[in-house]
């Protein structure tokens, strides 16, 4: 069975103090702390290509795992502001830049914070099919290049990061059946408009708070679980105050949805990743639920169970 | 037809980070109790989970009291 094998994350070393931004805004300290969740938010250099954040995920990843570059042969890379305009796929350069062979499987897939989720089961789903081996699926997506400084919705929120996970058979942690939603009716309420990012923050809100514990619900039930059965809750953190939102739902689990955000900011599809480099290794956690929502309006759930 | 009791509920239930007065006075600005932006986006959720009705952004910004909501919903019927 394909499943997750390691994850790797790559932060930039350049970060803003989101304390003394949100200042500028305005904003109190408490406020950035308790609402916003995070009191730096990780930047990427001016000169880093997204391919470049992508790379050194990868590298990270076959630094610290048994993973060769050359045992790669399906690479997916989950962002929507790739390198250049996004001909050529952002893949395609990763796989130059990494040096790996031609026989690799080489794409993007064009998602938000739901990628993390989406891309496990297409990643998967492609492995399983073809019979490839060894497939590592990427999270770049650098919202400072979108972000305006000047927007205090936004500003706030997002920082640079980059993740590679390895999927192979036999690997630690089984990829269960997702839940995969879409409502294109809420597209507007969070975009890229003149090459500017914007966002309404309360109907963004809205949807996270009540249409992802439903689906939780839903994924749970679907699986014969109740909530007490899941060890960890890793949930997009798209900010302290969302996570409170949908973990509220869930009051006897609660304090089981992870926040561990401070340090980076919302990182779009890598927020999820992130925080399963942290606990997955974690002793006693064998099972943990994942939830990815944000752009499209998208959102997705699976259940990470750990081989015994 | 949603009761002032059951706003206060709502409020009681949004996972407020302020602290409330009990009752919570009907008449007085949401801001002046000390709810920021977020907290008053939960007060809406939890009336949302509450009646099934979806208040317009641009019709919230005029709903700050308890009592201006109870009068906004009756109004709805």
């Amino acid at each position: 069975m394909i499943g997750i094998n390691s994850i790797a994350v790559y932060l930039p070393t350049e970060s803003i103090d989101n304390v003394e931004q949100g200042a500028a805004f305005g904003e109190t300290e408490d406020f950035i702390r308790r609402k916003i969740g995070a009191t730096k938010l990780t930047r990427k250099a001016e000169t880093q290509e997204t391919s470049d954040l992508a790379v050194a995920a990868v590298e990270a990843l076959t630094a610290s795992s048994g993973l060769r570059a050359d045992q790669i042969d399906a690479l997916v890379v989950v962002t929507q502001n790739p390198d250049g305009s996004g001909l050529p796929h952002t893949a395609a350069i990763v796989q130059s830049k990494l040096g790996l062979n031609e026989n690799v499987a080489a794409f993007d897939v064009s998602l938000g914070c739901s990628g993390f989720v989406y891309g496990l089961s297409i990643l998967k789903g492609l492995m399983r099919e073809t019979g490839l081996e060894n497939g590592v699926l990427i999270t770049a997506d650098p919202y400072s290049k979108v972000l305006d400084p000047e927007d205090r919705v936004t500003s706030l929120l997002f920082g640079d990061a980059a993740t590679a996970t390895w999927l192979s058979a036999d690997a630690a942690w089984q990829i269960g059946k997702p839940l995969l939603a879409t409502d294109g009716s809420g597209a507007d309420n969070l975009r890229v408009c003149g090459g500017r990012l914007e966002m309404n923050g309360r109907q963004v809100f809205n949807f996270a708070a009540l249409r992802v514990p439903p689906q939780i619900n839903a994924l749970l039930q679907a699986e014969n679980l109740d909530p007490e059965d899941i060890d960890v809750y890793c949930i997009h953190q798209g900010s302290a105050a969302i996570v409170d939102a949908v973990s509220r739902r869930f009051r006897t689990v609660k304090d089981r949805f992870i926040l561990d955000m401070d340090e980076t900011g919302n990182t779009v599809s890598s927020t999820v990743p992130i925080l399963l480099s942290r606990f997955m290794d974690k002793p006693g956690v064998s099972r943990i639920l994942i939830s990815g929502f944000g752009v499209g309006l998208s959102w997705a759930s699976s259940i990470l169970t750990k081989r015994t | 037809m949603l009761s002032k009791a059951q706003i206060e509920e709502a409020m009681q239930n949004a996972g407020l980070a302020v602290e409330l007065p009990s009752p919570i006075p009907t008449h007085t600005p949401f801001t002046d109790l000390g709810l920021d932006s977020l907290d008053i986006y939960n007060v809406f959720v939890e009336l949302e989970v509450l009646t099934g009705i979806q208040v317009p952004d641009n019709d919230v910004e005029g709903l700050q009291t308890i009592d201006s909501i109870h009068d906004y919903f009756a109004a709805k019927g």
